[in-house]
């Protein structure tokens, strides 16, 4: 018989047990009193090697990171957020969905056109219409270049960390080029205010010179050929241990492949965007409750609304940046500190989108 | 021009105007840098309304700065507070905390208000 073995240990009410078993049975006993916590039992308690950087951190938004250090490596780390917290939701509340529609489209500015379509799709849904086919097309097309600024946007922190000083100039032209486009669009550097609940606010103009330019700048074979020094240099760095995180290179890789997909995906779109037709629908002051989506530059964006005679009775919105931050805190043990803030550069946060 | 160097605040925004100011920093990099510690900087440039929660990060931030130094609301919550301006989890405007602040409106806005801001200040 093989020796029994103990699985694991654990105090709890003052008592110590232990999981003791030899594979196939397991049993669980009482070993004694609890032992007193030593006082480096957490590592963030020791104040010698603990860092704590933010909540302001400059040229990002606001979070605390707080972590303790062992041999030039983070050994345990803590991710406090909430710096951001304005509310949202209480504002919300009491509004008509076209009113609330103000504060969906600020909960992250980043993905303003993300967080206001899945608002306003989820006002249709509890209202039981549908934005007219002109305005669902458009908002395909804005949210296309939103995402496109976004990783242009994620890339570009990744270059200045990484020591790329003419690719961070590069990317900056493109996402100026992005954003100059969503401007001719929509008159709105970001587009904000322009997704409401039922359509659009106003009808954007077709743009398909700057789109042509953009998809033929991120289509070309030189775009990703760009990022190879940079690329040889953060390999094998910042790894996130998940089902499709890798290290750094391989985020990189993903965020620069995105864009030359959605570029050409934008200069496909822009040619169904002439269609005349309503560009907005009435909503009916209803009683209902639905969820709406929408794909933001960091991943889906979910808003769930309830509605009481058309004025907002209960919202809730999820941001990717929920998962990102967790995905962020359990990353963190491990990682040279240096390479910290690539880590930070190359998981993109909207903080706003998690503190509400 | 000489550079300005940004010591740059989100006090609680929703990173509209701070994408703008970063944006800034990666077209003109000889132009405008920014910062990491408000000792160093030539301007301080706060986005966002303030709220409860960064206030006191704000006020230490614009304390730190070299007498005399300008600070920057950038954007229409920055202002005033703008939208979140009635929120109880929300301080009010930069100048709120920091007097004097001066207001850069938009939402976000444009790089040409943002550069002759920065230039004036």
């Amino acid at each position: 018989m093989t020796a029994a073995r103990v699985l694991a240990e654990w105090s709890e009410a003052g008592m110590r047990y232990a999981l003791v078993g030899d594979g196939d049975a397991a049993e669980l006993r009482i070993i004694g009193d609890a032992d007193p916590a030593p006082a480096a039992a957490d590592p963030l308690q020791d104040a010698a090697t603990l860092r704590v950087s933010g909540p302001i951190r400059p040229g990002a938004g606001p979070l605390e990171l707080r972590f303790s250090t062992s041999g030039g490596q983070v050994a345990a780390a803590a991710v406090v957020a909430g710096w951001a917290h304005r509310d949202v939701r209480s504002l919300m509340r009491g509004r008509t969905s076209a009113d609330a529609a103000r504060y969906a489209a600020r909960v992250a500015g980043e993905a303003t056109v993300a967080h206001a379509t899945a608002f306003a799709r989820a006002a249709e849904a509890a209202s039981g219409a549908s934005a007219p086919p002109r305005a669902v097309a458009w908002r395909d097309f804005l949210g296309g270049v939103e995402r496109l600024c976004g990783h242009l946007s994620t890339l570009g922190a990744v270059a200045d960390v990484a020591g790329s000083p003419t690719l961070r100039t590069r990317l900056a032209r493109h996402e100026e080029q992005a954003m100059r486009l969503m401007a001719a669009a929509t008159g709105s550097r970001i587009g904000i205010d322009v997704v409401v609940p039922g359509g659009l606010a106003s009808a954007p103009n077709v743009v398909p010179e700057p789109v042509a330019r953009l998809a033929s700048d991120l289509e070309r074979p030189q775009w990703p050929a760009a990022f190879t020094g940079m690329v040889r240099a953060i390999t094998g760095r910042a790894i996130v241990v998940d089902e499709q995180s890798g290290d750094a290179a391989q985020r990189v890789g993903r965020l620069v492949a995105q864009c030359g997909t959605e570029a050409r995906d934008l200069a496909r779109q822009v040619a169904e965007l002439a269609d005349a037709g309503p560009i907005a629908v009435p909503l009916p002051p209803a009683t209902g409750e639905a969820l709406g989506h929408a794909r933001g530059p960091h991943g889906m964006v979910w808003h769930w609304l309830r509605l009481d005679a058309g004025v907002v009775a209960g919202v809730f919105m999820a941001d990717p940046t929920i998962g990102t931050l967790a995905r962020l805190a359990a990353a963190l043990p491990g990682q040279p500190v240096e390479d910290v803030p690539l880590l930070l550069a190359s998981l993109p946060l909207s903080i706003g989108g998690v503190d509400l | 021009m000489t550079c300005k160097t940004v010591f740059v605040v989100d006090a609680g925004g929703c990173g509209g105007c701070l994408r703008e100011l970063r944006l800034l920093a990666g077209l003109d990099p000889a132009g405008y840098g920014m910062c990491a510690t408000p000792r160093h900087a030539t301007a301080l440039a706060a986005t966002g309304p303030v709220t409860r929660k960064m206030a006191d990060a704000l006020g230490q931030a614009a304390a730190a700065l070299p007498d005399g130094t300008p600070v920057l609301a950038v954007g229409d919550c920055a202002a005033d507070g703008g939208v979140f301006r009635d929120s109880a989890a929300v301080l009010g405007g930069v100048a709120d905390v920091v007097p004097g602040a001066k207001a850069v409106p938009g939402c976000p806005p444009t790089p040409e208000q943002l550069r002759a801001a920065l230039t004036s200040a």
